[in-house]
C-alpha cells in the first residue's frame, strides 16, 4: 500500500479531491486532509516520484499544497501533520500521539501515565487499552496496517455545481467576477476529470434584497454563457463570461455566486501539430465570433445568406455569425444548404448596388421629383417589380400607410444621380391599378418615392 | 499573386493603373491602408473588390466589416466575387445599424468608435481572418457634408492596429472622411478618394497622397461603375436623347 496525504486550502478542498480522481479511484477526505491510494495506480503514471509530480503539477488552477506520503493513510496523515508543524518526519514509533486523531480525547491521561509516542501506547497491554481508551487500539492497527482501512471513497458528481458565498456584497456584475473566476477553475478541474467539455453554464447569483423600490424581486437572477464547440479553455471562458457581466445588471446587490453546468460534451482533447503551416498564430475563428457576440450582442456579428426572393430587402438574410461561417457544429443538411445558397448567382449582379438600404428610407419630392441630397436624375428605365406579398409586416399593420410594404404596390425601380450621394437605387412605389380594380374597395394613396440603395 | 519586392510583400489591387502607382504594385500583405472617401461607402467596393476578390479566392477564412455605413448588398457583392457566406459583418450597437442616421452625439461617437477599434483589434488577431474592413465615417451630417467629430487619441489606436496588423500578416483597410486628410497617421499608404464630374461621372480620381517614395503626381482616375452598369448608363442616356430628339 502507498497513500499519499495532501493539504489542500479550505475553499479548494473538493476541486483538490476531483483533481485527485484522475490518478487514482481512492481518494478520500480524512478530517482536513486528502488522502490518496496510489498502490495500484502509480505504475500506470510511470512510478511514484512521476505519479507525485503530476498530482502537485505547479500550473494548474490549484494553489500548492504540503503533501506527506507512507504505507498507510494515518502514517501518511501524521507526517502530514509533522510537516504542517515544521517537523522533519519521524519513524513511525516515534510520531506522537497528538497526530493521530483517535488519541485526541486521551491525551491528557496518555501524558501523565508518561505515553507521548506511537510505539509507546503499543508497548501497553493492549487489553487494558482497549478497555481504557475506545477507539484508540483500533486506530493504532489501522496506522500500522493490521486492519484494513475502510472508507467513503469520494466520487465525481455528474453535474458541476458549486455555489460560493462573496466576500462582501457585489453592487454591479463586474465584481462578482473574481468569485466566478474561483468557480471556473474548479469547474477546470472537473471538466478535467470527466474528460469533458464545456457547453453550457450558468452563472446565477443570489440577491440580497426581497425588493426595491417597492418592487418584488426574485431571489436568483442568472446569466448562460454558450460555446460552440466543447471547450476546456478557461481563458476563453473567462472571457465570455466576464463580456457577459459587463453587460448583466445587477437588480440588487448580490450575496452568493453558483455555478452550474448545463451541457457538456466528451472532449476529444486539442490536437497539437508539428507542421509549420498549422503552427498559425492568433486566436481561432470560433473564438473570434464568440468574443465578438459577447461583447457586441449575436444581432450585430451576422453574416449575410442569399435568399430567393425578388423584393431586394429580402433577397438576404442575416443569420448569426457562427452559423453562417460554418463553424457552428451544423448537421451535414444544414452544410449542403449553406453550399447551395453560396452557389447562387444573381443575374443582374453588377446592375444592383452593392449598399443596400433594408428599411426603404421615404424620400421627399419636390415638383414630383425625388430628392436625396438634392433634386434625382434618373437615368434608367423603370425596372417594374410587383411585391403582391401578404407577409408579416403588413399582416402585422394592415392600416400602415407606408407603400414600401403594401402588398398591392409595385415598385417601380430607377438607377438615379443625387449631387451628393453619387448614383443611388431609388424606387417609385405606387397602388397597381390592376389589382385595385379587384378591390370592392379601393384605398386611396399617392405614389411615394424610396431610396433603397447606394452603388459603391 | 503575392509579390515580394524591397517594399515588403503586396497583392495586386485589380486595377492596372493603380498597381503601377502603388511601391511594390499593389496593396501590402499586411498593415493598415487608409482610404478617404468623399462619402461613407462611396467608392470602396469599386476599389476594393477586384483584388479582395482574388485574395478571398486564394485564402480560406472570412473578411471582417466592421461597423459598414450601409447594409452590404450580398448579390451584388457575389457577382463581384465575394461571397456573402464569408462576409462577417460586425456592427457595433450604439452606431445607427444599417441606417442613415442624422445625427449622434458626441460622446455616444467615441464609444462607437471605441468597440469598432476593439472589434477590428480582435479581427486582426484571429489567425483565420483573411482583411478587415474598419469604417471610422461619423454618420454626422452637417450642411456642408461630413463634420468630423474630436476624435482622442485615435492616431495612436491607428498605429496600435497598424502594428497588429503587421504582425499578424493582415491588410487593414481603414476608411476615413476626406477631413482626415489633414491628420498625421501611421499608414504607410493613403489614398483620396474624388467624383469626377467630367465624362458623365464615368470615372472616380484615386489620389495616392502618401506612400513610399516621391508622392504621385498626378491622381489617377478608374472607372467609376461596372462593365455591365456602365453599358447599361450609356445606352440609357443614348436612348434618352434619341426621345427628346423625337419629341423635338
Amino acid at each position: 500500500m502507498q497513500w499519499i496525504a495532501t493539504l489542500p486550502p479550505e475553499h479548494q478542498r473538493t476541486a483538490w479531491g476531483w483533481h485527485a480522481l484522475q490518478f487514482t479511484p481512492r481518494v478520500v477526505q480524512v478530517e482536513e486532509a486528502l488522502l490518496l491510494e496510489v498502490a495500484a495506480s502509480q505504475r500506470l503514471w510511470g512510478g511514484r516520484k512521476r505519479l507525485l509530480q503530476l498530482v502537485l503539477k505547479p500550473n494548474q488552477p490549484l494553489d500548492l499544497v504540503k503533501h506527506a506520503q507512507a504505507a498507510t493513510s494515518l502514517i501518511a496523515l501524521a507526517q502530514l501533520r509533522l510537516a504542517c508543524q515544521g517537523r522533519p518526519p519521524t519513524p513511525v514509533d516515534a510520531l506522537p500521539l497528538t497526530t493521530l486523531s483517535a488519541a485526541s480525547p486521551h491525551l491528557s491521561i496518555l501524558a501523565r501515565i508518561g505515553c507521548k509516542t506511537w510505539g509507546q501506547v503499543r508497548s501497553l497491554p493492549r487489553a487494558g487499552v482497549a478497555r481504557r481508551f475506545v477507539g484508540l487500539l483500533d486506530a493504532l492497527d489501522a496506522a500500522y496496517g493490521d486492519k484494513p482501512d475502510v472508507y467513503p471513497w469520494l466520487t465525481l458528481p455528474d453535474v458541476f455545481d458549486q455555489q460560493h458565498e462573496l466576500p462582501g456584497l457585489a453592487s454591479s456584475a463586474p465584481e462578482l467576477l473574481w468569485v466566478a473566476q474561483r468557480l471556473l477553475d474548479a469547474l477546470q478541474v472537473w471538466l478535467a476529470a470527466r474528460q469533458r467539455g464545456v457547453l453550457a453554464i450558468e452563472l446565477q447569483w443570489t440577491l440580497d434584497l426581497k425588493r426595491h423600490n417597492g418592487v418584488v424581486l426574485p431571489p436568483h437572477q442568472q446569466i448562460t454563457v454558450r460555446t460552440a464547440q466543447p471547450t476546456q479553455d478557461m481563458a476563453h471562458l473567462v472571457r465570455l463570461v466576464s463580456e457577459h457581466l459587463n453587460r448583466a445588471t445587477l437588480a440588487a446587490p448580490a450575496n452568493a455566486l453558483r455555478l452550474r453546468t448545463l451541457d457538456t460534451a466528451p472532449w476529444a482533447g486539442a490536437s497539437e501539430t508539428l507542421l509549420i503551416e498549422d503552427c498559425i498564430q492568433g486566436t481561432s475563428l470560433l473564438e473570434l465570433v464568440e468574443r465578438l457576440s459577447a461583447r457586441l450582442g449575436t444581432e450585430n456579428v451576422q453574416v449575410p445568406q442569399p435568399y430567393a426572393d425578388h423584393r431586394p430587402e429580402r433577397m438576404q438574410r442575416w443569420v448569426p455569425a457562427g452559423h453562417g461561417l460554418g463553424v457552428d457544429a451544423l448537421s451535414p443538411v444544414q452544410r449542403a444548404a449553406l453550399r447551395a445558397n453560396a452557389a447562387t448567382t444573381h443575374p443582374y449582379g453588377d446592375l444592383i448596388p452593392s449598399w443596400l438600404l433594408a428599411q426603404p428610407l421615404a424620400l421627399s419630392t419636390q415638383d414630383n421629383n425625388p430628392c436625396y441630397g438634392g433634386p434625382l436624375q434618373l437615368l434608367t428605365q423603370a425596372h417594374r417589380i410587383d411585391i403582391v406579398w401578404w407577409d408579416a409586416a403588413w399582416k402585422n399593420n394592415p392600416h400602415s400607410n407606408t407603400l414600401a410594404v403594401h402588398p398591392l404596390a409595385v415598385r417601380d425601380y430607377f438607377i438615379a444621380r443625387s449631387p451628393k450621394a453619387g448614383l443611388v437605387w431609388v424606387f417609385c412605389a405606387r397602388l397597381s391599378a390592376r389589382r385595385l380594380r379587384e378591390m370592392p374597395e379601393r384605398p386611396q394613396m399617392q405614389a411615394c418615392w424610396f431610396l433603397q440603395g447606394v452603388f459603391a | 499573386m503575392a509579390r515580394s519586392g524591397a517594399d515588403g510583400q503586396t497583392w495586386s489591387t485589380g486595377h492596372a493603373a493603380l498597381d503601377a502607382a502603388l511601391p511594390g504594385g499593389g496593396w501590402p500583405v499586411c498593415g493598415l491602408v487608409e482610404l478617404l472617401a468623399p462619402r461613407p461607402g462611396q467608392f470602396v467596393w469599386r476599389l476594393l473588390a477586384p483584388g479582395l476578390s482574388q485574395l478571398l479566392a486564394q485564402k480560406a477564412g472570412p473578411l471582417v466589416l466592421v461597423g459598414a455605413p450601409f447594409e452590404p448588398f450580398s448579390p451584388s457583392l457575389q457577382a463581384r466575387g465575394l461571397p456573402p457566406g464569408r462576409l462577417l459583418c460586425v456592427q457595433t450597437p450604439q452606431a445607427p445599424v444599417r441606417q442613415w442616421a442624422d445625427t449622434l452625439q458626441a460622446q455616444q461617437w467615441a464609444d462607437t468608435l471605441q468597440a469598432r477599434l476593439w472589434a477590428a483589434q480582435q479581427a486582426l488577431q484571429c489567425a483565420a481572418v483573411v482583411a478587415v474592413l474598419l469604417w471610422l465615417e461619423p454618420p454626422v451630417r452637417t450642411a456642408s457634408g461630413y463634420k468630423t467629430l474630436p476624435s482622442n487619441n485615435l492616431s495612436l489606436d491607428l498605429r496600435r492596429l497598424h502594428l497588429i496588423a503587421q504582425t499578424r500578416h493582415k491588410p487593414l483597410f481603414v476608411m476615413r472622411p476626406e477631413a482626415a486628410r489633414q491628420e498625421a497617421s501611421a499608414a504607410p499608404l493613403r489614398l483620396s478618394l474624388r467624383d469626377l464630374a467630367a465624362d458623365a461621372h464615368s470615372q472616380f480620381e484615386v489620389d495616392v497622397f502618401k506612400r513610399r517614395g516621391c508622392p504621385l503626381a498626378q491622381p489617377l482616375s478608374l472607372a467609376a461603375q461596372p462593365e455591365q452598369l456602365a453599358a447599361l448608363l450609356v445606352a440609357s442616356a443614348r436612348l434618352k436623347l434619341q426621345r427628346e430628339a423625337e419629341m423635338a
